[in-house]
């Protein structure tokens, strides 16, 4: 039954189409069809043409912004490299003042150095020769000089005791607030020692000073 | 249109192109002046220790210079005073060139110079202490 139907369908479907066929509609449908396609056609070449358009902008608005971001970066390094150059320039010129100022002062402690090490050498020249003379008269006179606080001067004599020659006889001396000489501290006490200082002030003579002391204390040692 | 869009479109890639070039040269310099600046900032660092150096040995030349002044003002004219005093109480010279063990010199008298000629060798110390004292006047 079913085969029956679709045999009758099929024939009104060719019956349609010779009929559809040989209307002005199927001419008119076929023209609209055509123009159809070629509209279409037209409007797809168009719109390939526009995309490809955009895609040239797309491309060039890149391009451009590339620029833009290089050009940003090419003129921040100009002022780095400007002002690298700078720094180093400052850098070389401080580097000569200080090559400079260590040249100058190394010649000036090099003279300095001299002048120290000439003095030094006849200072101790000097000196030992002032030892040596003062040495002597202390080794043969039997008598150190000494300088000792509070301006004094203190007087020791030795070679006075035959039995103990080592041992010391001393007294200070200083010139007091008038510019008299004065005189402490005697150790042995010397009975005559102010008469002493008397005579020294009137007369200056101090060789005679010594000689009278020296004198006074060998008696001391013989009573 | 299309021609034009393309022509300044290769223009901004040419561009880009040559500041490329530019940046790589640029680069090249900023490198170049950094190295340069590392190695001065190495210099100065050594040249101001230098310089510290320096100062120390200035501090160690002035004490120097302040002993020389100490015995030049100081020490030496205290020892010229001390031998100068003991030439003008005894009035004795001495003979340093003599031959060792030997006390020898002038003693200026008054009125004479007498000599003065010991041998140590052979004297106490004493004796000739006695001795040299012996010719100071003692008359005031």
């Amino acid at each position: 039954m079913v085969e029956d139907e679709l045999a009758l369908f099929d024939k009104s479907i060719n019956e349609f189409w010779n009929k559809f066929k040989s209307t002005d509609t199927s001419c008119q449908m076929a023209g609209l069809r055509d123009t159809y396609k070629d509209s279409i056609k037209a409007f797809a070449e168009k719109l390939s043409v526009k995309l490809k358009e955009e895609e040239r902008m797309v491309e060039m608005f890149l391009e451009y912004q590339n620029r833009i971001r290089q050009n940003k970066l090419i003129q921040e390094k100009k002022d780095n490299l400007l002002k690298l150059i700078a720094e180093v320039k400052g850098k070389k010129q401080e580097l000569e003042v200080l090559t400079a100022n260590i040249q100058d002062l190394k010649e000036e402690y090099s003279r300095k150095k001299e002048t120290i090490s000439t003095a030094n050498k006849a200072n101790a020249e000097r000196l030992k020769r002032l030892q040596k003379s003062a040495d002597l008269y202390k080794d043969r006179l039997g008598l150190e000089i000494r300088k000792i606080y509070g301006e004094k001067l203190q007087f020791i004599f030795t070679n006075i005791d035959p039995k103990n020659p080592e041992s010391p006889f001393m007294f200070s001396l200083h010139l007091n607030e008038a510019r008299d000489y004065e005189v402490s501290d005697s150790a042995p006490h010397l009975e005559g020692l102010a008469e002493f200082q008397e005579n020294v002030r009137k007369t200056n003579n101090f060789s005679a000073f010594l000689a009278n002391v020296r004198k006074a204390f060998t008696a001391t040692v013989y009573n | 249109m299309e021609k034009e869009v393309a022509q300044s479109l290769l223009n901004a890639k040419e561009q880009v192109h040559q500041g490329g070039v530019e940046l790589q040269q640029l680069e090249a310099g900023l490198q170049e002046a950094g190295e340069e600046d590392t190695r001065l900032k190495a210099s100065l660092l050594q040249l101001t220790r230098e310089l510290e150096e320096l100062k120390e040995i200035e501090a160690d030349l002035e004490r120097q210079e302040k002993e020389v002044d100490e015995d030049t003002t100081v020490t030496i004219p205290s020892a010229v005073y001390v031998a100068q005093l003991y030439h003008q109480v005894s009035k004795i010279e001495w003979d340093y060139e003599c031959e060792p063990g030997m006390v020898k010199g002038i003693h200026h008298g008054p009125s004479v110079a007498q000599p003065i000629h010991l041998d140590s060798t052979q004297l106490s110390r004493k004796f000739i202490s006695d001795y040299l004292w012996s010719l100071v006047d003692t008359e005031w």
